[in-house]
């Protein structure tokens, strides 16, 4: 069975080329436009690795990584703003990683195959 | 080291007169010196006016002393030509003569001699000296002619020296004595005994001596006052004194002075009190000059403590003012850049899809083209994060991070642009450093750039790396044309660019993040050789040190 990503992002060209990108890498790929779709799709299903931006409309990214689970998926977070409380804030979270746009696809790839690997 | 006002108050007043004070205590000295003169010289006045009156006075008394021996003259001169010469007459008027006059040694009548053309003869004479027939020559012959010749008049002779003892002869010509005949009267001389005249009142204050001369000879002095040393010293009044045709001669001086001690001692008074008073203006003046220089000591300490301070201020405002500029730059920069990361993103990943659908095509060209987009990308990244990095400096967090790999990743998302070429050269099995990955990441971004940039004709980039003694060193060497001492200089300067297009943060910023790391950068480049940076990290440790 194909691992599952789920992409968090309120920009709709991020969203939808990082939905182009997995898909190419050969994972199965759903999205969300904010932190509440993406709540209620992880209820739906479970994904085992999510992508999702920190700042975000209604819950930011942290908040919505906070009440995932349990258990938790393995949550890759991105951001454009390198403010520190929010790196600490999603670290202390649990947070798988965390890129900085605009980032390496091969590195992004690389973490996502870890983070699959280690839900698996 | 400049002195401290307490220190330059103790010069003060351990200080030399001052120079105004100095003239002002020579002036009032002076002044005092020269009113004292003026003193002594108005009281030496008066006391000489006071004197020369009472020498005036002896000299009346005195005068009337030899009118009484010419009137005794007179007397036996009369009764001698009445007696027509005869001795036993002359004897009986000048009986009373001889006994109230002890020193009379000779009291004679006398005519020219016949048989000596020069001498006098005795005719009749009492006193225990001489005797009838004995002839006068030299100095009494001279007296003698003189009151010949001088009628009226008495003479006398100097002060003689006879045998030791001292004589004076006086001589009287007619009317005193008969026609052609002279009355002489001879009588001892002892000048340094008391008279009888001298110790009368109006000389008890006095010390005079009668010199049977004009000038004051020691040997013609026929009376002093006292046992004085002759002749007298100090302000003497000498008065001609005229004993009827010999000059003789008065002095006298003040046994105390006339005008009164105190009078006297005006003169000191004035120059004490003189002295005093200048010593206590130019103590005054120097007091109040000090206390003056103190003042202007203090003025200039605290002048100069305000330009200081003022310079401090000036410093400091000029540094907000640069701060708050820099923080408002920083701000605007920050905005900016976080916003242009989200397009950025979206742009590297649009363009890492047509890279991939794209790599089957056999048109190079659009290969290029995505490939010089994707190089623009970057560096558009890379600028914006100098420019947040600089804005607000971020604590690096270290973990162990992998030098080489991250080299390969920065040369993956800044690859050499055409023409360039990059050479490696890995020292062997490198230990992790203790490094922010992203901002090392930067740091090699920026040196790996600035290299390519530094060779727009193309060549070879160097990048080494080695370990040693717990560090690690990364060396980016170009060969391009090199800096000028100058350049290097500010080379590490925010805002500061050799570049056409850069806003000139990359390198400033790098050495702020090798620098929290713990770490060093060091440039090494000449005009022409081009340029090496060497950064230099510690390597992670499980308690690393840079934290």
């Amino acid at each position: 069975m194909a691992t599952r990503v789920l992409v968090v992002d309120d920009e709709a060209g991020m969203r939808e080329t990082l939905v182009d990108i997995l898909e190419g890498a050969g994972y199965e790929v759903a999205a969300a436009p904010d932190g509440i779709a993406a709540l209620a799709t992880v209820e739906d299903s479970a994904f085992d690795v999510v992508l999702m931006d920190i700042r975000m409309p209604g819950p930011d990214g942290v908040t919505v990584l906070q009440r995932m689970g349990p258990p938790p998926p393995r949550v890759i977070m991105m951001t454009a703003y390198a403010v520190e409380d929010q790196l600490r804030q999603a670290i202390d979270a649990q947070a798988f990683a965390v890129v900085h746009k605009p980032f390496q696809i091969g590195y992004l790839l690389g973490l996502v195959e870890g983070a699959a690997e280690e839900a698996s | 080291m400049e002195p401290t006002i307490d220190e330059r108050a103790h010069d003060v007043r351990r200080g030399a007169l001052r120079g105004l004070s100095l003239v002002v205590l020579v002036v009032l000295l002076l002044a005092a010196g020269g009113a004292a003169w003026g003193t002594r010289r108005v009281v030496h006045d008066q006391e000489h006016r006071l004197l020369s009156e009472r020498t005036s006075e002896v000299g009346l008394i005195l005068q009337t002393a030899i009118s009484a021996v010419q009137a005794q003259l007179a007397n036996a001169g009369t009764a001698s030509r009445l007696a027509n010469g005869s001795q036993q007459a002359f004897i009986d008027a000048t009986k009373v003569d001889v006994a109230t006059t002890p020193n009379l040694l000779t009291e004679a009548l006398l005519a020219p001699a016949p048989d000596n053309r020069d001498g006098f003869v005795i005719l009749a004479a009492v006193g225990p000296s001489n005797k009838v027939g004995d002839v006068f020559t030299g100095e009494r012959a001279d007296a003698i002619r003189k009151a010949i010749s001088s009628p009226g008049k008495m003479t006398s002779t100097r002060v003689l020296t006879d045998r030791g003892k001292k004589t004076l002869g006086l001589a009287a010509g007619p009317p005193t004595a008969p026609p052609g005949q002279v009355m002489y009267r001879e009588t001892s001389v002892s000048p340094a005994g008391q008279s009888r005249t001298a110790a009368a009142q109006p000389f008890s204050e006095l010390n005079v001596v009668l010199y049977a001369s004009k000038t004051a000879e020691p040997s013609q002095a026929l009376l002093s006052s006292t046992k004085i040393k002759i002749p007298l010293q100090g302000d003497v009044v000498n008065q001609p004194f005229n004993l009827g045709a010999t000059a003789w001669l008065l002095s006298v001086t003040a046994q105390h002075p006339l005008v009164g001690s105190l009078a006297s001692r005006t003169p000191w008074f004035v120059l004490v009190g003189g002295l005093l008073l200048g010593l206590l203006m130019a103590y005054v003046l120097e007091v109040v000059l000090r206390r003056r220089d103190y003042a202007l000591a203090l003025v200039d300490e605290r002048t100069a403590a305000l330009r200081t301070s003022l310079g401090a201020l000036e410093s400091a405002q000029e540094q907000l003012v640069r701060q708050e500029r820099l923080a408002a730059v920083g701000q605007l920069a920050s905005a900016v850049g976080h916003e242009l990361r989200n397009p950025l993103g979206v742009i590297s990943n649009s363009l890492y899809l047509i890279r991939g659908a794209t790599s089957e095509s056999p048109d190079d060209r659009l290969k290029r083209h995505v490939a010089t987009a994707e190089r623009e990308v970057s560096a558009a990244t890379l600028i914006i994060s100098d420019l947040l990095d600089f804005a607000r400096a971020r604590e690096p967090i270290v973990a162990s991070v992998d030098v080489s790999a991250l080299l390969d990743e920065a040369l993956e998302v800044a690859p050499p642009p055409h023409g360039i070429t990059v050479a490696r050269e890995n020292g062997a099995a490198l230990p992790g450093v203790a490094a922010d990955r992203d901002q090392l990441r930067q740091v090699l971004l920026n040196l790996i750039t600035n290299g390519y940039d530094a060779m727009n004709d193309g060549g070879e980039l160097n990048i080494a790396t080695a370990a040693s003694n717990g560090r690690v060193a990364i060396t980016v060497r170009d060969h391009g044309s090199g800096m000028t001492e100058d350049t290097r200089s500010h080379l590490f300067e925010p805002f500061f660019t050799t570049k056409p297009r850069g806003v000139g943060l990359g390198l400033a910023v790098t050495q702020r993040i090798v620098g929290a790391h713990g770490g060093t950068i060091s440039v090494d480049s000449k005009p022409g050789e081009g340029a090496a940076f060497t950064v230099s990290l510690p390597v992670f440790t499980e308690a690393p040190a840079a934290q």
